[in-house]
């Protein structure tokens, strides 16, 4: 029960922090102080918040281009990415990476924008625990269109041939940019029965948190393993706001999953558990987003 | 030492001074251990020659993935027309780090190996250093003295961001490139790239016959801005590529702007020659050509490249 509290809080500051960057966020480079485009997390944060939980400080994560989540949940220092988004040289890329590189070396979380890059780094690192007789783990977290890349399954044989400590997340929200999974990919057999030959692998659903957890322990006692986790991205795929107008997605399934958003059920299952204790923390985090986004813009006028 | 034995001996050594460095690559553990280069480092250090599927796209991102931890991996291309799939990571990720993270200590390094000779064909005798050249975070090296390798390799090691060394072929089995002597008082100079540096010797010793003194400067260091003399210039390519309009007092000798052939005369006829060179050092110099008949042999003897690979 601790457990979820914690989750839910780790998950919850990821919400509330792209929440009030979607306020401030401003798409005109004449005006905008956020200074690049963003990839918004926005029901998809248990995905990191949980595998996150589970993993030690000296652990890896190496995400892609839609990496908010991981960076936060990994422990990454919000202040540095609040700065890189603003364009500061106090960003934890120097201001010179944006969004898409978000990455803390500190917290060992590593950004960048090409799917499926992050499959092939994650690989290295984990290697290099290998060569130096470190048990640490490395988790590669990407999209569903990375399985149609070839150096996904590269990967995949490489870790299965070295039996390397290496966790696959994959991410599958359905869509490459606007292109639905059945355009990409045979749907007759899901990622994670496709990739079987090479590792172990499961499923789970986000909004089941309790299998979800569950089967990611079993995965970081069974690795390399591949877990696929069906989620949703709630907004566009690059920017603040919602694109039902485009209709590439049914309307059905776009107001389905904002109705079944994980971390309102989350929060649910813990108020019937714990009662109401969500609230707190709800305040504390709100209060601590406000601090750094205000810290940013205070600095900008001052400078 | 000739050059191949020359980087088998920098390979072991790098293992040696370094513990977290590695080399990786299709070929690299295998009997012929890339013509011979990495078999030392084998034998001296058989957990840090890793041999590799063929996965170059995914291992080069793998080596960005250990560099950022430190680790200095070699990766090994036995031809650079195989490495074509690793600049994905070489360009998009490798060279991107220390413009991002400029504090960081990262370095991987790659070689590219350059065919020629044996029926290497379209698809076995590509450079593609000027394209790589032109990649900020990317440092291309193109060594063709022997006893230049451990300096080229220094510097390769030292470049914080992806070191790629391109290795002629050519001159695997040769102990020196026989440039001649440098002349302060030269009429021209030769700036070559790969190993048409041993035609613009043989070039070079011709034209003193002639009372006409040329230079020949190989360009080792992509990046060296240090070679400018202002005396009249031909560059020297052995590989094609889009060039300016040659001047009055510069131009550019390359092979046709086709692809290599694979049958042996024709690939021999591809490849500029020494009298390609002359001509144009002549041209440079305003010049007519032929100069006179003395004809003299390569400086240096040149040994074939022997099948079957």
């Amino acid at each position: 029960m601790t457990d979820w509290l914690t989750i839910y809080s780790s998950a919850l500051r990821i919400r509330l922090y792209e929440e009030e960057l979607r306020r401030r966020y401003d798409p005109d480079p004449a005006t905008a102080k956020i200074k690049c485009p963003t990839h918004f997390s926005i029901g998809q944060e248990l995905c990191a918040a949980v595998v996150c939980h589970y993993l030690k400080a000296e652990d890896r994560v190496f995400a892609s281009h839609r990496n908010h989540h991981w960076y936060l949940a990994k422990g990454g220092d919000m202040k540095a990415m609040t700065a890189e988004l603003y364009g500061r040289a106090d960003g934890c890329c120097g201001g010179r990476g944006g969004s898409m590189h978000l990455s803390d070396k500190e917290a060992h979380i590593w950004s960048g924008p090409v799917l499926g890059d992050c499959v092939s780094l994650a690989v290295g690192s984990a290697l290099a625990a290998k060569l130096a007789g470190e048990d640490r783990v490395t988790v590669a977290a990407f999209g569903d269109a990375a399985l149609e890349t070839g150096q996904f399954w590269e990967a995949l044989n490489f870790a299965s041939l070295h039996q390397l400590r290496l966790l696959f997340v994959c991410e599958n929200n359905g869509y490459a940019t606007q292109t639905h999974i059945s355009q990409r990919q045979p749907t007759h057999r899901a990622p994670w029965r496709r990739v079987r030959p090479f590792v172990k692998s499961a499923s789970a659903r986000d909004r089941d948190f309790v299998s979800f957890s569950k089967t990611t322990r079993n995965a970081l006692g069974a690795l390399p393993f591949f877990l696929e986790v069906e989620t949703y991205r709630f907004l566009e795929h690059v920017g603040p706001d919602r694109d039902d107008e485009l209709g590439y997605r049914p309307q059905v399934e776009v107001d389905a999953a904002w109705l079944c958003d994980p971390l309102s059920i989350l929060e649910h299952r813990i108020r019937i558990e714990l009662g109401n204790v969500t609230g707190p923390a709800e305040e504390r985090i709100g209060a601590e987003v406000k601090g750094v986004f205000d810290i940013m813009e205070t600095a900008l006028v001052a400078s | 030492m000739n050059y191949r034995e020359t980087v088998a001996q920098i390979l072991r050594d790098r293992l040696a001074q370094e513990k977290r460095a590695v080399i990786m690559g299709p070929g690299v553990a295998d009997p012929k251990g890339i013509f011979g280069t990495t078999l030392a480092a084998r034998v001296a250090f058989p957990n840090r020659v890793l041999e590799t599927p063929v996965s170059e796209n995914m291992l080069t991102g793998a080596c960005v993935g250990m560099a950022l931890e430190g680790w200095k991996p070699v990766f090994v291309h036995a031809r650079a027309d195989f490495s074509l799939v690793s600049w994905e990571h070489i360009i998009n990720t490798g060279a991107k780090i220390p413009f991002l993270h400029p504090d960081l200590d990262f370095n991987m390094t790659v070689r590219m190996l350059v065919g020629r000779g044996w029926g290497q064909g379209p698809v076995h005798s590509q450079a593609f250093h000027h394209l790589l050249s032109g990649i900020p975070g990317v440092k291309v090296f193109y060594p063709v003295r022997p006893e230049g390798l451990v300096d080229i390799y220094t510097r390769a090691f030292a470049h914080k961001g992806v070191s790629v060394v391109f290795e002629p072929r050519r001159m695997y089995e040769l102990t020196t490139c026989g440039l001649p002597r440098f002349q302060p008082t030269a009429h021209a100079e030769i700036l070559t790239f790969g190993d048409c540096v041993l035609d613009a010797a043989a070039a070079a010793r011709d034209l003193r016959y002639d009372d006409i003194l040329v230079n020949v400067i190989p360009v080792e260091d992509m990046d060296d801005s240090a070679l400018c003399s202002g005396l009249p210039t031909v560059f020297v390519d052995s590989f094609p590529r889009l060039r300016p309009r040659a001047t009055v007092n510069w131009s550019w000798v390359t092979p046709p702007f086709i692809a290599c052939p694979s049958a042996a005369d024709l690939e021999w006829e591809w490849y500029p020659d020494k009298e390609d060179i002359k001509k144009a050092v002549m041209a440079a110099l305003g010049k007519p050509y032929p100069v006179s008949n003395i004809i003299t042999g390569n400086v240096i003897e040149d040994i074939p490249i022997r099948g079957p690979f």
